[in-house]
C-alpha cells in the first residue's frame, strides 16, 4: 500500500536559518498517530505547510497518499493549523455549513455531537467565544471529517490541562485505524500516552523517526526525557 | 465548486454593501425631496445667485457621496480578497479542495458583480436626484439644441452608438479595476513583513505604468497631438468615441497583463504567516 506520507528529498528555506526544511526524506504509514517533536524554529510548521501545498517546495518533493501536493490531496487531508482561521464574524452554524459544503467527508451529525457535549451553542458567533472555545469549535470541525490524513499544529498549545484532555480523548475517539494523525507540539508529557510513533525535527532534519515502544525499549527513557537530551540547549 | 466560493464571497461582502447602496438610495430621494423636487420646477431662476450656491453645494456633497460609497465599495471587494487569501483565514481558503484558478475567478466574479451593481446604483441615484419632471420635460424640448452643444450635429456618431460603448467602457472600467487591485494586493503580499504597505506601492507602481505605457501610444500614435491641436474638420464626438473605445483596449491589455500575474503567484508564491 502506498506510504499515507513521503518527503523525498524535500527543501525549503524561507526565514534565514530557522524554519527551514533541509533534505528531509521521510515515510510514514498508515494508521498510527505520529508526533512530530521539535524546538521552536525546528521547521515543524514549515513542514505542515509544505504537506499542505501552503508553501512550494525549493527543491524534492512531498507526496501524500502517493499524489503531489493538489486538490486530490486536500480531499483527504484534515488540517487545523495553529491559527485561528474561521472568518470570526461567522456563527458556528455558518462554520458547519462551510464545512459541509466543501467537504464531502465531513460528518456534520458527528461535529453536533461533539459541540452538544461541550456546551456549544451552534448560533453563536464565532466572535463572542473565548479563544479556547474558538480552537475547541476548529478542533471539531477538523475531527469531524473522516479523513486519511490528519495534520495538527500544535493543537493543545492554547488551551487549559482540563481542555487538553478532552482534546485528546476527541482526536482518539474520531479517528479510524486506517487514518493517520501527525501531531506537532511541544508539550510531550501532555500526548506521550497517545502516540505511535515520533519523529525529532532539528534545523529541518529528521534527527529521529522511532516507535514510541522503541524509545521505550532500547533506550529505557520516556519521549520527554529523550527530547529533552536530544534537544539540550 | 465554482458556485459555492462566489456564493460564500458574496455572503461575506454583501451585509456592509447593501448598507451602503441603501444608504446612497436614501440620500438620493431625500436629496431629490427636499432640494432638486422643489428646486427644479418651472419657474426655477438660475440667475439667483442664493440657488446657484444652495445647488453647488448640494451637488458637491452628492458628489463626494457618490465617490465615498464607489470607493467604499472597492476598499470592501479588496479587504475581503486579502482578508480572506492571505489572512489567517488563508490557512482554510488555500486548503480547501479547490484550485487557484477557482478561488481567483470565484473573487474577481463577486467583485465585478458588485462593481456592476455600484456602477448602476451610481446612475440611478444620479437620475433620482436630477431628473425631475422639469429638467426632463426641458432636455426633451431643446433636444436638438443639447445634441448641438454636445458636438453631435454634423458628426457621423450617432447617440445610441456612444451609449454603447460608454455601458461597454463602464463594465469593462469595473474588471479592470478589481483586477488591478487583486494584483496589487497579491503582488503586496510578497513584501513579507509589510504586506498592506507593498499592496499600496504595487497599486501605484503598475497604475502609473499603465498610464505612462498609453500615454505614450497615443502620443505616438497621434492621437494626443489631435486633441491638442484640433483641426477645422475635428469631430468631437468621434474623438470622445475612440477615447473610449481606446481606454477600453488598454483595460483589456491590463486584465490580459495582470489577471495571469495575479494566478501565478496566488498558485506558487503564497506564503502565509
Amino acid at each position: 500500500m502506498t506510504p499515507i506520507l513521503e518527503c523525498k528529498g524535500l527543501s525549503q528555506r524561507y526565514n534565514s536559518t530557522f524554519n527551514t526544511i533541509d533534505n528531509l526524506n521521510l515515510t510514514l504509514e498508515r494508521g498510527q498517530i505520529v508526533g512530530l517533536l521539535g524546538p521552536n524554529g525546528s521547521g515543524k510548521t514549515t513542514l505542515i505547510k509544505l504537506i499542505n501545498g501552503l508553501l512550494a517546495p525549493a527543491s524534492g518533493n512531498v507526496l501524500i497518499d502517493g499524489r503531489l501536493p493538489g486538490i486530490e490531496t486536500k480531499k483527504i487531508i484534515s488540517y487545523l493549523p495553529e491559527r485561528t482561521y474561521l472568518d470570526s464574524s461567522m456563527k458556528v452554524a455558518d462554520a458547519l455549513a462551510y464545512f459541509t459544503d466543501f467537504y464531502a467527508d465531513f460528518r456534520p451529525d458527528r461535529a453536533h455531537r461533539m459541540l452538544n457535549d461541550l456546551g456549544i451553542d451552534i448560533n453563536a458567533r464565532l466572535k463572542t467565544l473565548s479563544k479556547g472555545t474558538k480552537e475547541k469549535v476548529q478542533l471539531i470541525l477538523v475531527m469531524s471529517r473522516d479523513a486519511l490524513l490528519y495534520i495538527l499544529d500544535e493543537p493543545i498549545g492554547g488551551v487549559d490541562p482540563a481542555a487538553r484532555d478532552y482534546i485528546l480523548r476527541t482526536i482518539l475517539m474520531n479517528y479510524n485505524e486506517n487514518a493517520t494523525i501527525l501531531l506537532s507540539t511541544h508539550l510531550i508529557q501532555d500526548i506521550e500516552n497517545v502516540l505511535d510513533r515520533v519523529i525529532f525535527l532539528q534545523r529541518g532534519r529528521a534527527v529521529l523517526n522511532a516507535t514510541v515502544d522503541e524509545i521505550r525499549m532500547e533506550q529505557r527513557k520516556s519521549v520527554d526525557i529523550l527530547f529533552r537530551e536530544v534537544f539540550r540547549c | 465548486m465554482l458556485g459555492k466560493l462566489i456564493k460564500y464571497d458574496l455572503k461575506a461582502i454583501n451585509r456592509y454593501l447593501i448598507i451602503i447602496h441603501a444608504f446612497l438610495i436614501i440620500a438620493s430621494v431625500l436629496l431629490r425631496v427636499f432640494l432638486t423636487g422643489r428646486v427644479f420646477t418651472e419657474g426655477v431662476d438660475f440667475n439667483n445667485e442664493k440657488t446657484i450656491l444652495v445647488l453647488v453645494l448640494f451637488f458637491t456633497a452628492f458628489v463626494l457621496l457618490i465617490s465615498a460609497i464607489a470607493f467604499a465599495t472597492q476598499l470592501i471587494i479588496a479587504v475581503r480578497f486579502y482578508k480572506n487569501l492571505f489572512s489567517d483565514e488563508g490557512y482554510l481558503t488555500h486548503t480547501l479542495p479547490v484550485t487557484p484558478g477557482e478561488h481567483l475567478l470565484s473573487k474577481t466574479i463577486s467583485g465585478c458583480i458588485w462593481g456592476i451593481i455600484n456602477m448602476v446604483f451610481f446612475h440611478i441615484s444620479v437620475l433620482i436626484v436630477a431628473a425631475t419632471p422639469y429638467t426632463i420635460g426641458l432636455l426633451f424640448h431643446n433636444k436638438s439644441r443639447v445634441l448641438d452643444e454636445l458636438g453631435f450635429t454634423g458628426s457621423n456618431v450617432s447617440v445610441k452608438e456612444v451609449i454603447f460603448f460608454y455601458v461597454l467602457a463602464c463594465l469593462v472600467g469595473v474588471v479592470t479595476n478589481i483586477v488591478l487591485f487583486y494584483a496589487s494586493i497579491t503582488i503586496g503580499q510578497l513584501v513579507h513583513s509589510h504586506k498592506v504597505l507593498g499592496a499600496i506601492a504595487a497599486y501605484f507602481v503598475i497604475s502609473t505604468a499603465f498610464s505612462l505605457i498609453a500615454l505614450i501610444v497615443m502620443a505616438l500614435t497621434g492621437f494626443l497631438g489631435a486633441s491638442i491641436h484640433p483641426s477645422d474638420s475635428f469631430d468631437f464626438v468621434r474623438y470622445m468615441l475612440d477615447s473610449l473605445k481606446m481606454n477600453g483596449i488598454f483595460a483589456l491589455i491590463q486584465i490580459a497583463v495582470l489577471y495571469p500575474v495575479t494566478y501565478c503567484i496566488i498558485k506558487k508564491k503564497v506564503n502565509l504567516d
